[in-house]
Parts: structure tokens; C-alpha cells; sequence
């Protein structure tokens, strides 16, 4: 069972179009692939991977507080130890919770003298799961709002994880950045593909993100999406490889076929596969295994 | 008294920096004092967009509490780690290890500990980076690469640019996404721009940024960029935005000369003072105005 | 235009002028307040305090309402308030009015209607 983690850091380079492309192309060879979309603020992969009916596996949940104020006696402890200043309240009456700002630690339920606290608990986000052929999808979504986004992406991974042992191969496709979130998505990977664009904001960012997987003692391999862009300029990505010492091992054309593929929610490598994008992509994910064995 | 405005998107890639560089470039010509605020802080990219710059400014920021184990008082009960709600404390063997990426800083943890053997200490979010730029001043967030905490960081550069510009416009380049970072760069602002390209994935992700700032009461307005890669969805668009009452701001041609003027370490207006995308920009960026002060 | 017995006013102002205090235009932020007790539409007692949430990074806006309200601020009189604060200064029962940014605040209690002299 070999994972292979997806991300880049600048957002819209193409991750999910390529974490999709590879899952399709090894669920083409017969192998069980589970697909896990880590990118909880913004989850699109279910509309690469053909899925239409997703189920609910899941409701993440996180802390908040519900007072009881026949309990309360005002003294206001919850309202002065609240690290995120969400209770309000004169002394002498009960607090009032403002839920916008409360972060879920649960510091309040801890420190009431009297246990008038509980957590009512609230829906800070959801874990869908789908299947198309041999590719099995666990997908996070984060609500609107929500500030424990990070916990949403540690529960997607924790669940999914507990399955990773049923797969030939894992695709873990992050958000964009270089945050906690990215951090945890690419922590397990055997092998983590940088997708990058050929302009100097895609380097800018490539260069933030290999210094995250250095951190993190990972193998990465870079691919080029959108190569040939108007104004594209490889040579600034051939730059921050050198810098980290890895391999490019894909420049996937920018074309039409691919965007029309993307549109319509289906493989580019289904629709147009003579094309040279799909010839391209399949060269990819092969040096990508190649290396990933080595 | 400074306007503050933000442009967001959900989904990344979709031109938030091409955006607000435009708007800085054109608001600093129209001889209104400006101000960048590159909130992106896992992925900054806004002063590359505005062609040369110089660094005048840094200062570490030590923001991030994180909890800190001290074992020589431990006793391994594991109290600490059951009451953990950011899954950032294990038991590894047999002894609890504290997971810093995930750490929230809140101090439940320390809190429960029964001999107070948990300190919480600051540690670097990360950098305020100010930059001068032909068209003024930028603050940009540098967060450590696996950090947590991205929403502080981004307060810190709000308040920052508040205090340098005191009047004027402040323009506010957001995350991806929609998690902490995003809501930061929303809440209390003057207006929000959501850019969208012409795809249902990055509708989905925008319906989501508009949820947001109905929560927070901003007024918003919607730019459709790269229109023509998919014209036959932009009446949808254009819809979804009038039933919400958002300002359909107009749409910008996908132009090669956006990344070219990256490349060559200049602003977009500057470079192609009379490309096609400029002219739409220009106009778009009248009719924010007159939203804005209107 | 209303005036009420035993009235304590909070304004964010920028400096320590007295009565003569800019009005600044941020509330959670503010570097100073100004703690005004009124009583019948005349100033009995004026305090311009330093803001200890003037450096706060997040929850700045919940953090100074439930610092005024345990100064048993009744009234908040300011140009801006953000959502937070709002929410904060609301749910103790403490009124909000409007002020324009920059004028004394003896200036701005005057316009409020809270101060008659």
C-alpha cells in the first residue's frame, strides 16, 4: 500500500486535477485506490472523480458551550479565563456565549465552579465518501464560519486512515498553502507530488511548500501543470527544484481538453485519450510510481 | 477612517492577487492613499504582482501559545491528552507528546494537568514583512511553514496597515479558502469582492465566501475572471449573484499578459497599460469605487 | 435626543485631552477611553484610561466591551463598533450611539443629546 500526497501551495495549480488523474490512471490497471480530499474549505475532487451521490459517513463536531443558568451564579470565572474572549457577562448574571467567536477549546466547561457548562456540541463540518469503479472517496467539507477548520481535516484523515489498509494506493490531495492543514495531509505520504504553474507566483510558493516537506523528511517530485502557459516561464520552477534538490517529472500542457474535461466533471484521459495532455499525464504517473518504489 | 476591502474567492487560483494589485495600482494613480495587506500569509504572493519592490520592514511575531511538557513533573496520567479537542496530544509509549502543529495554545491542557506540569510559551507565527512598492506600502504575513494561528497573524497586519495609513483605502489580498485566515480578512471590512473563474468548482467554493460575508453584514460584489474560457456559464453566475443581491462587478478575459507582467517584475498596469484584461479591470474597478463610497 | 439619571459614557478617544479628546474611530482598539459620568445632562466625572486591549490580537472587540461593562459603562458612544463588539455590548444591555470620529467629546456628547452645557 504506497500514499501519495498532493499539494503545492499556490492555490489553483491544478492539484486536484492531477491527484484525480492519478487515481484514474491507476484505478485503469486494476488497483484499489482510496481517493481522501483534505482540502476541506474548498472540496471539489467529487466532480473530477465522476461522483455524483456522496454520503454523509460523518458529522464533525466540535465544543460549545450551553450554560445552565439555574446552576450559574454569575461569578464569572468562564467569562475572564476564555482565551478567545467569546463569554460576556456583568458579574452577577449568567454569561452570554457569542458563537462566532468561541474556538471550541472548552476551557469554560472546565473551570466552572458550579458545572453549569455543558457542550451542546455543534456541526463544524462533514465527512462524505463516494465510490466510481475502484476509486473509493473520503472527502471533508468544513462549514461556513467554522474557525476549527484543522480539526475537520484531522478527523478526514483519521477516518480515512483506518481504511488505508483495504487499498493498493492512497491519493491525498491537500488544500493550497503550507499550513497545519497541508502539514497534516502530507505527514503519512511514502511520496508527496508538488503540483506547480510556470509563473514566478507558482515559484514563489513552490519554494515554501518543498521547505514544508523537507521538514517533514518526505520524497517529493514535481510536476508542472499548465505547462506552456501564456508568459510561462519553466525555468523559474527549474530554479526552486535545483534550490531543494528534486526531480521534475511532468509538464502537462495547458489545452483546452483539459478545461472542457474539467467542466464537465470527467477524466481528460477518458475524453481525449490520443491527446498529448493524456499521453503526458500517463508519462507522469508512471515516473511517479517508478520513483515512489525506489 | 481608512475603507477597507477585501478580495477573496474560495476556490484558488481564480485571480484574487491579479485583483487587488490591480486595485492598488489604480487607486494609488487616482491619487487616493493606498495600502496592501497580502493576507495569504501560508502563500503570500501580493508584492510580486506589483512589480518592484524593497523590504523596509520586518519584525518576528511571537503570537502563537503553544503548550509545553515538562517531564519532569509529568506522571504520564493522560488526562492532558483526553481533554485535548485539537487531537494534538498523543501517548506515545506509554508518555503524553504534545503534537505542535496542532497545538491551539488554549491551556486546558495545563489547566487539568495535576502537577502543573504543562507551561504554555509563546512561540514565532511567524514574520510582518512591510514592503514599498511604486504604488505604496504593503504588509505581508510570512506564517511559519506548518503553523496553526494564521487568523492572529492576519489581525496583526489589518491593525498594522490601519495604523500606517490612517485614511484612504486599505486593500486586503485574502487566503484561499474560507477557514480562519479568510474570516479574518472578512470580518468588520467595508466591502468584499469574491472572484470567481467560469467553473461549477469555483462556485462552489464562492457560494460558501458569500455565506461568510452574510454572517459578518459586508457588502459584496462579484468579478467573474478569465470569463471566456467558459462564457456559456457566466449568465448562471451573473444570476446566483442577483438573487443575493451582489454587486455584479463585471468579468475579465482571460489575457497572457497578466502572467507576463509578473514575470517581468512588473504591475499589470504598467506593463500593458491597454490589454484587454486592463480595460475590464479599469472599469471594474470604477464601478467598486462608486459602491464603496456610495 | 433623550437624557437619562446616573448615565456612565464610554467613548474611544486618541489622546488624553480631558473633555477635549479626539474621538478616535476605532472602538476595540482605541488607546485610550474616556469614562464619563453624566447626571442630569452635566458632567460630574471625567477618567481617560489607557485601552489594555488596544494590543490584543484576537477578540479584541468582546474583550473591551466586557472591560467597560465591568466598569459599569451603560453607554458606549462611538463611529464604529465591529460585529463581535456589538454582539458583546448588546447581550450586557449596554447602548450603543453614534459619534463622528475627530471632534472633542464634549462635542460628540453634545450632538448625543447626552450632555447639555
Amino acid at each position: 500500500m504506497l500514499i501519495i500526497s498532493v499539494g503545492g501551495g499556490k492555490g489553483g495549480t491544478g492539484k486536484t486535477f492531477i491527484a484525480t488523474s492519478i487515481a484514474h490512471h491507476l484505478a485503469r490497471s486494476g488497483k484499489k485506490v482510496l481517493y481522501v480530499d483534505a482540502d476541506v474549505e474548498s472540496p471539489v475532487s467529487h466532480t473530477l472523480l465522476g461522483i455524483d451521490g456522496r454520503e454523509i459517513v460523518e458529522e464533525a463536531k466540535g465544543f460549545l458551550p450551553s450554560i445552565n443558568a439555574d446552576r450559574c451564579v454569575g461569578c464569572g470565572i468562564c467569562v475572564e479565563k476564555c482565551p478567545a474572549h467569546a463569554l460576556v457577562g456583568i458579574k452577577g448574571t449568567v454569561p452570554t456565549l457569542l458563537e462566532n467567536v468561541c474556538e471550541g477549546c472548552g476551557l469554560c466547561m472546565i473551570v466552572c465552579p458550579r458545572n453549569a457548562i455543558k457542550d451542546r456540541g455543534r456541526i463544524i463540518g462533514r465527512i462524505y465518501s463516494g465510490r466510481k469503479g475502484l476509486i473509493d472517496l473520503i472527502q471533508g467539507e468544513v462549514l461556513p464560519g467554522v474557525k476549527e477548520h484543522i480539526n475537520v481535516v484531522l478527523r478526514t484523515i483519521n477516518y480515512a486512515e483506518e481504511k488505508f489498509g483495504e487499498y493498493d494506493y492512497v491519493v491525498i490531495d491537500s488544500a493550497p498553502g503550507t499550513g497545519a492543514g497541508v502539514w497534516l495531509a502530507i505527514r503519512r505520504a511514502d511520496i508527496v507530488v508538488a503540483v506547480t504553474e510556470p509563473t514566478p507566483l507558482g515559484a514563489h510558493d513552490l519554494d515554501r511548500f518543498l521547505a514544508l516537506s523537507k521538514k517533514l523528511g518526505k520524497r517529493v517530485v514535481v510536476v508542472i501543470n499548465k505547462a506552456g502557459m501564456g508568459g510561462a516561464r519553466d525555468d523559474l520552477i527549474g530554479e526552486v527544484a535545483d534550490k531543494h534538490g528534486v526531480e521534475i517529472i511532468g509538464r502537462i500542457p495547458y489545452s483546452k481538453e483539459v478545461l472542457d474535461a474539467y467542466i464537465h466533471g470527467n477524466s481528460v484521459t477518458d475524453l481525449y485519450p490520443d491527446s498529448s495532455v493524456s499521453k503526458e499525464l500517463n508519462n507522469f504517473v508512471s515516473k511517479l510510481l517508478r520513483q515512489a518504489r525506489k | 477612517m481608512s475603507l477597507e476591502i477585501t478580495i477573496a474567492s474560495g476556490k484558488g487560483g481564480t485571480g484574487k492577487t491579479t485583483v487587488s494589485s490591480f486595485l492598488i495600482s489604480y487607486l494609488s494613480g487616482v491619487e487616493k492613499r493606498v495600502i496592501g495587506v497580502d493576507a495569504d500569509v501560508e502563500a503570500p504572493d501580493l508584492v510580486i504582482a506589483l512589480g518592484r519592490h524593497t523590504e523596509i520592514h520586518r519584525e518576528e511575531v511571537f503570537d502563537s501559545e503553544i503548550a509545553v511538557i515538562n517531564y519532569d513533573r509529568c506522571i504520564s496520567c493522560g488526562t492532558c491528552a483526553s481533554i485535548c479537542r485539537y487531537g494534538a496530544i498523543d501517548i506515545k509509549n506509554g508518555r503524553p507528546v504534545i503534537t505542535p502543529e496542532l497545538c491551539e495554545g488554549c491551556g486546558v491542557c495545563g489547566y487539568v494537568c495535576p502537577t502543573k506540569a504543562i507551561d504554555i510559551k509563546k512561540t514565532k507565527t511567524g514574520d510582518m514583512i512591510i514592503y514599498d512598492t511604486k504604488f505604496g506600502k504593503v504588509v505581508t504575513g510570512e506564517l511559519e511553514i506548518g503553523r496553526k494561528h494564521s487568523g492572529k497573524l492576519v489581525d496583526m497586519l489589518r491593525m498594522k496597515a490601519r495604523s500606517i495609513v490612517g485614511g484612504g483605502y486599505i486593500v486586503i489580498d485574502a487566503a484561499a479558502g474560507i477557514g480562519c485566515p479568510v474570516i479574518s480578512s472578512i470580518v468588520g471590512v467595508d466591502y468584499l469582492v469574491i472572484v470567481v473563474e467560469p467553473t461549477p468548482q469555483s462556485m462552489l467554493t464562492a457560494s460558501k465566501i458569500y455565506e461568510i460575508g452574510k454572517i459578518f453584514n459586508v457588502p459584496m460584489g462579484l468579478i467573474v475572471n478569465k470569463y471566456d474560457l467558459n462564457r456559456e456559464f457566466v449568465d448562471e453566475i451573473r444570476r446566483f449573484s442577483e438573487e443575493r443581491k451582489v454587486d455584479f462587478l463585471g468579468t475579465v478575459p482571460y489575457d497572457r499578459s497578466i502572467v507576463e507582467a509578473y514575470v517581468n517584475i512588473r504591475s499589470l498596469i504598467e506593463y500593458a497599460p491597454s490589454s484587454s484584461a486592463t480595460k475590464s479591470l479599469r472599469e471594474i474597478a470604477e464601478r467598486l469605487l462608486s459602491r464603496v463610497k456610495g | 435626543m433623550w437624557l437619562v439619571v446616573g448615565m456612565r459614557v464610554a467613548i474611544p478617544v486618541d489622546r488624553d485631552m480631558g473633555v477635549n479628546s479626539p474621538v478616535a474611530y476605532r472602538f476595540a482598539r482605541a488607546p485610550y477611553f474616556a469614562i464619563v459620568d453624566i447626571d442630569n445632562g452635566k458632567i460630574t466625572s471625567i477618567s481617560v484610561v489607557p485601552n489594555p486591549n488596544a494590543m490584543a490580537r484576537g477578540g479584541a472587540g468582546p474583550a473591551a466591551a466586557q472591560w467597560l461593562a465591568n466598569q459599569h459603562v451603560n453607554v458606549v458612544l462611538t463611529p464604529q463598533v465591529g460585529p463581535n463588539a456589538a454582539a458583546a455590548l448588546n447581550a450586557m444591555g449596554i447602548r450603543i450611539l453614534i459619534a463622528s470620529p475627530g471632534m472633542p467629546l464634549i462635542q460628540a456628547l453634545r450632538s448625543a443629546g447626552l450632555v447639555r452645557e
